[in-house]
């Protein structure tokens, strides 16, 4: 019985290893098959990106630019209208990281001075937008102006502070002078899989009776898409 | 003050983007077609040197209108209004001009102007550079790079591409007019003409060495040691890049082309290639791109044009390059010297009218001299001059061959002849077709069918002299061919023991042709005669009655 299973293993591991493919090319699986290239009809890539805040001359939120950033990672998705024109939508992940200037003026969100502050908000993105493409390509993107509205929901609201003598960190949650949505515009140049991109909040970041001075309200950035 | 100066900053830097961009769009590069070549008068002798003259003597090929020079009364009128007038093509009959949207509107008043086309082109050199170290290992690859197309046959004839005239199209050539490996070239004034169509001079011994690279692969010599197989040939070098990967502009090809033409070149070697950056796959036709009609234009005028097939074959772009499409092109894939089969990045045929492509094939990896110092190199770049140097020795062993002749001797030769698939064409060119020393294949296999299967056995009474063996690789090749030879899959497999292959007759339907290359020998099957299949013998190959 036992020659007999082990006779049964033997015999289609000798058909299997008969004959060992170099090349197997089916022709109609790989020849002039493509129908979703990044200048076809239908088109979507994933993308990350990091972008920087760069305060804003009409709030007196003050916020530390080096230290405040948002990283992206989400996927886009464009339907081709005609050789320069296009629509899209954008579903994505924000992570916002606003770093809270320490000095004398400061009032957000109150005047305690810390070794560090900080605002971090996740969201998640819906981004609509219109694709100007400019210049004749063949099947790559090429160069093209990206600009609509986007909308946030603010999954995670989190106040954070610092203070290394003691080795203390303090998390404040469910913070209830934080709006849990945001909007506003963005504008994306984009060559291929490279992307300089704008966002700007046109939404209040704080509830109103809170008065507190908004942050930086423009962020600027770039992004890689990921695709061949 | 200083976040109002950076916001500033970051304005200013959009607006310069568009700034730029705005600029740069109202001057655009155009092809401008005229009607006719009315009182235009042409006198050859003087246009031509006497090896162009000879070369279409030799090929029944007449001077026609499209050899005439242009209008000269046309050219004036847009000379006068375009911003800049650069180039005149006679083959189509335009001019290459750059101006802006307001001076096109004049130019398309003239009711001699028949059309008007924008030039914007992106190419991609075929060169995949891996490793620039020197390793013990290179001496063997470098002898084999020409051995593989049994090149000491034609060393032992004495051939070496000698009075053949090839010329190259590439990013440039530093070094060959210093580095020892082209003394012999420069020495014996085999450099026949040079000229850089970039910047309208005539030195090409500078920028990207790529075409230092190919040159090497044609004619290169290591002391006594060749790198390619035409050491004896003549060269006309033409810089149409401007540097590698990926920009250029298809007007410096069209240029090159007419301008080896005029200086009697008989071969082209052109390792350069336009791909989804400027077209989608399905115009790979043949007919789409201006640089495959100046292919075929060429090849009509008695030039050989080799091209490369491209390295998208494992990119998402995967088939060949233009103007590889080009049906009278001879488009060469690349092969791993190891496995002897299709080197992953090399494109794959078929063109998108279904058209075979690629022709043959050769190493894709290769030990090349760069502009100071010995490298080895990837790419169908290098398969590319390694084929147009087995050309000129052809040519030169046949001198009354004329281009497709030799196009079709060149295919005959190869090794899988007459298999073919859409990665390795015919295969790789053998020198033995052209010497004499070609050996008629013995059958090295045969069909059987068993129920629903047609089986391939191996034939036990192959006897080593009549069986031609290239490589240590034991390779079967087959493909599926419907009944327009459109091939509908193709495979190699190692052979592991007597049964070769097994295809299920059902998968032959309509007509469907099996054929299978095995050891030098090929034959084929169709479900109908099953009795039957068709066999290619020595005697045939040679007659070129297949």
């Amino acid at each position: 019985m036992k020659k007999i299973i082990i006779l049964m293993f033997l015999v289609p591991s000798v058909n299997l290893f008969s004959q060992e493919p170099q090349i197997d090319k089916d022709v109609k699986d790989y020849a002039y098959v493509s129908k979703d290239g990044p200048n076809r009809k239908d088109f979507g890539h994933f993308y990350f990106g990091l972008g920087c805040m760069t305060g804003n001359p009409t709030d007196s939120g003050k916020i530390i630019p080096v230290a405040s950033f948002n990283f992206i990672s989400g996927y886009r998705y464009k339907r081709k209208i005609s050789n320069c024109y296009a629509l899209g939508y954008d579903i994505s992940y924000n992570l916002k990281n606003y770093g809270i200037l320490q000095d004398t003026l400061k009032v957000f969100p109150n005047k305690i001075t810390h070794d560090k502050e900080k605002l971090v908000n996740n969201n998640f993105e819906f981004e609509v937008f219109n694709r100007i493409n400019i210049g004749k390509r063949g099947d790559i993107l090429g160069f093209y102006i990206d600009f609509g509205p986007y909308f946030d929901y603010i999954f995670s609201a989190r106040f954070k502070t610092y203070e290394y003598a003691e080795n203390e960190k303090t998390v404040f949650k469910d913070l209830d002078y934080t709006n849990w949505f945001e909007y506003g515009i963005k504008a994306r140049i984009g060559i291929d899989r490279y992307i300089l991109f704008a966002s700007w909040r046109l939404s209040d970041m704080f509830v109103k009776k809170y008065n507190y001075p908004e942050l930086s309200r423009l962020i600027i950035g770039l992004q890689i898409g990921l695709f061949k | 003050m200083i976040r109002v100066f950076r916001v500033r900053l970051i304005i200013l830097l959009i607006a310069d983007i568009f700034f730029v961009s705005s600029v740069s769009a109202q001057n655009q590069n155009y092809w401008i077609f005229f009607k006719d070549k009315n009182d235009v008068i042409f006198n050859p002798s003087a246009y031509f040197c006497s090896k162009a003259i000879e070369r279409r003597h030799k090929s029944g090929i007449s001077f026609d209108s499209t050899d005439y020079p242009l209008n000269e009364s046309y050219v004036e009128s847009i000379r006068k209004i375009a911003e800049n007038l650069y180039y005149q093509s006679s083959w189509l009959n335009a001019v290459a001009v750059k101006c802006n949207s307001s001076q096109i509107k004049e130019i398309v008043s003239f009711p001699f102007v028949t059309g008007v086309k924008r030039i914007e082109m992106v190419s991609k050199t075929c060169a995949y550079k891996y490793d620039t170290r020197v390793k013990d290992d290179w001496n063997d690859l470098l002898k084999k790079q020409t051995e593989r197309m049994q090149g000491s046959l034609f060393r032992k004839n004495n051939i070496n591409g000698h009075g053949v005239r090839i010329a190259i199209f590439d990013a440039g050539f530093p070094g060959v007019d210093k580095n020892p490996i082209f003394e012999s070239i420069r020495e014996e004034g085999r450099i026949i003409k040079t000229y850089d169509f970039v910047r309208g001079k005539e030195n090409v011994y500078r920028h990207n060495q790529h075409g230092t690279m190919v040159l090497s692969c044609i004619a290169g010599m290591i002391d006594t040691v060749s790198m390619g197989l035409a050491t004896g040939a003549e060269f006309l070098l033409a810089r149409t890049e401007t540097f590698t990967e990926p920009y250029s502009e298809e007007v410096n090809w069209m240029a090159a082309v007419e301008w080896a033409d005029k200086n009697g070149a008989q071969i082209i070697s052109s390792s350069l290639g336009y791909n989804y950056k400027r077209y989608f796959d399905t115009d790979m036709n043949g007919h789409t791109s201006l640089v495959s009609k100046a292919a075929n234009l060429a090849a009509k005028k008695g030039i050989l044009v080799i091209t490369a097939m491209g390295n998208e074959g494992d990119s998402r772009w995967t088939m060949l390059v233009t103007p590889a499409d080009a049906d009278s092109a001879l488009s060469i894939a690349g092969i791993d010297p190891e496995k002897d089969i299709h080197i992953s990045f090399s494109s794959f045929g078929p063109t998108a009218d279904w058209r075979m492509k690629p022709n043959v094939c050769a190493y894709g990896e290769a030990i090349v001299a760069g502009s100071h110092k010995l490298e080895k190199a990837y790419g169908t770049s290098f398969s590319t001059p390694l084929v147009a140097g087995f050309a000129a020795c052809a040519l030169q062993l046949r001198k009354g061959l004329k281009n497709m002749e030799l196009f079709k001797d060149i295919e005959r030769s190869a090794h899988l002849y007459p298999y073919y698939d859409y990665a390795h064409g015919y295969g790789v060119p053998q020198a033995s077709f052209f010497t004499g020393d070609y050996k008629i294949p013995e059958p090295t296999f045969s069909f059987e069918v068993h129920g629903d299967t047609v089986t391939v056995k191996i034939k036990h009474e192959l006897t080593p002299e009549t069986t031609i063996i290239y490589n240590k690789n034991e390779y079967i090749y087959y493909h599926i061919a419907n009944k327009n030879n459109v091939l509908e899959k193709f495979a190699v497999l190692n052979e592991w023991d007597e049964t070769l292959l097994e295809i299920p007759l059902e998968k032959l339907s309509d007509d469907k042709v099996l054929r299978v290359h095995y050891k030098g020998y090929t034959a084929s099957f169709k479900a109908a005669d099953k009795d039957k299949y068709q066999k290619v013998s020595g005697e045939e190959r040679l007659a070129g009655n297949y």
